[in-house]
């Protein structure tokens, strides 16, 4: 809902079909603790028609620090509102590289 | 106390690794580790062999090793991702760490498998089928990739047991399992046995571990010497060896390079031995060591080889000396026709920095070595250590010696080990499934 819009979907043939991307880059603001814990305040991503729509109300069910690949990155399962709608979505901030992604949870 | 040794390897690493990566980092959706996958060089500069293929590409015939022409053709919809040499050591240096906090006792064998003592470990972390499971779980959760974890009491049937079923599996191999477990299998699994051996065992009607174990020892030594009774303790799950957790000084420095054309002239020949001399004398400072013998191997392009070598009059550690020395080498050794798609310069009898070097009567006279302009061996310590520092500080392409600005686009002038093409992707050219 929150990512895949129909200029997502290609409704040509099958062959053509390519998994998009479930991930976005978003501007992020965050608030660290003084022992290094951190937690997404707001957000800010643009929609599919090119605004920038900001998402306030985080609320964090669950963070944990990760290494995929033996890079470091915090992942944080929120629950975010869009619309009025309730939806799930993972934040990840990698700070080797200061940037935040947002993926719609499955 | 009944040893108990762990053999961690991490299954499919560089294909896993990429995998991980492109999920976790790059937003990709497709896991490579279900296609049919593989790690391969780069075609247009002959490097072109499969590095490392996904568990369906090993379904479908794909080896390692082989030539991504040929897995091409046993494969046509082999899906081929480039090698990503600087992700890799990131993986590898995670993965020890983890590994590190469960024992001092780590044996780092290569850049995906480990051994780790863990005897004496049961009263901290409990029982070690459990432990085990918790490290491999562990790495999944936080690096996002698998390993087979093998347990037995020592270090050959623990890297027997993490090569049964996988992947993400932890197995047992001790010593009153091995008729069950180890010896039904081909003797072609065991470890140390290749495929030059297999044809010399199988005329001794020698077919599996268990044949191997029950084969009285004294023919196997008549047969193959001190090497059969190394293989037959082996399958008999004998082996002495220690977890070494400190890494043991390398033997022996070498770098070599398949050229992207047929060499076919001296003066291009000598440039990429240059090149080699470079990056080998640059390790040999870097590990503040000198070596006293030096040599150059040469693949031909029919795919024979050659290697000839020499030991210098005083051990050096100069790019000069080790570059004069292999073309002197390589003059001896080549006919001057055959073409040439692979050079290397290995070195040998290494020795730690000593004080002073022993003076050669051409170190004094005009010697070969320093026909430019005869600078003392003194002035080329420095001008290297000068290029060390340069290249350290401002990369290592911010030096290189004239000539190879002239033919910039022919030779790299640090060649050999891994380079700079294979150390990082340019993620923008590969598309991300």
């Amino acid at each position: 809902m929150l990512i895949h819009t129909d200029k997502d979907i290609n409704y040509n043939s099958g062959a053509e079909w390519k998994p998009k991307r479930n991930r976005k880059e978003i501007a992020c603001c965050s608030w660290t603790t003084a022992s290094g814990q951190i937690t997404p305040i707001l957000f800010k991503m643009q929609d599919e028609d090119g605004m920038i729509r900001t998402f306030d109300k985080i609320h964090v069910n669950h963070s944990e620090k990760k290494r995929y690949a033996g890079i470091p990155s915090y992942e944080f399962d929120c629950d975010i509102f869009v619309n009025g709608l309730l939806v799930k979505v993972l934040l990840q901030y990698f700070p080797e590289d200061c940037r935040w992604t947002l993926s719609e949870k499955e | 106390m009944k040893p108990i040794i762990f053999h961690v390897d991490v299954n499919n690493a560089y294909l896993s690794w990429e995998a991980v990566y492109r999920l976790k980092h790059l937003g990709g959706s497709v896991d490579l580790r279900e296609q049919i996958c593989a790690v391969g060089g780069d075609s247009s500069k002959r490097h072109g062999i499969i590095l490392a293929k996904s568990l369906p590409a090993k379904g479908c015939g794909i080896q390692t090793g082989e030539s991504l022409m040929e897995a091409r053709r046993k494969c046509p919809g082999l899906l081929i991702v480039p090698p990503h040499y600087r992700l890799y050591s990131q993986c590898s240096d995670a993965f020890m760490e983890i590994l590190r906090e469960y024992t001092p006792d780590v044996e780092q064998y290569s850049i995906d498998e480990a051994f780790m003592d863990m005897s004496g470990t049961a009263q901290l972390w409990g029982d070690p089928l459990r432990t085990a499971d918790a490290i491999r779980e562990r790495i999944e959760r936080e690096l996002g990739f698998t390993v087979n974890i093998g347990i037995s009491e020592n270090k050959l049937l623990a890297k027997m047991a993490s090569d049964f079923r996988k992947p993400n599996r932890t197995h047992t191999l001790f010593p009153e399992e091995i008729p069950r477990k180890m010896w039904p299998l081909p003797v072609t699994d065991l470890f140390f046995v290749g495929r030059s051996t297999f044809p010399k065992l199988r005329r001794l009607g020698i077919s599996t571990i268990g044949d191997l174990a029950h084969t009285d020892r004294d023919l196997l030594r008549a047969h193959l010497k001190s090497y059969g009774e190394v293989i037959w303790n082996y399958a008999n799950g004998r082996d002495t060896a220690v977890v070494e957790s400190t890494v043991p000084a390398n033997k022996g420095y070498g770098n070599s390079t398949t050229i992207a054309f047929d060499i076919c002239r001296e003066e291009q020949a000598g440039m990429v031995l240059l090149s080699l001399a470079e990056t080998v004398g640059a390790r040999l400072r870097r590990d503040a060591v000198k070596i006293e013998v030096a040599a150059v191997s040469i693949k031909y392009s029919d795919f024979t080889s050659c290697s000839h070598q020499r030991t210098l009059p005083a051990s050096t550690n100069i790019t000069n000396e080790i570059y004069h020395t292999a073309l002197e080498l390589f003059r001896e050794a080549w006919d001057g026709v055959t073409p040439i798609r692979h050079l290397g310069i290995h070195t040998g009898r290494v020795r730690d920095l000593p004080d002073c070097r022993q003076l050669h009567l051409t170190d004094l006279d005009g010697s070969p070595l320093y026909s430019e302009r005869k600078p003392g061996y003194e002035k080329l310590e420095l001008a290297d250590t000068m290029a060390d520092d340069i290249r350290a500080r401002c990369g290592i392409d911010s030096l290189k010696r004239a000539v190879f600005l002239r033919q910039a686009a022919m030779v790299d002038h640090m060649s050999g080990g891994i380079t700079r093409d294979k150390m990082n992707v340019d993620y923008s050219r590969e598309e991300v499934l």
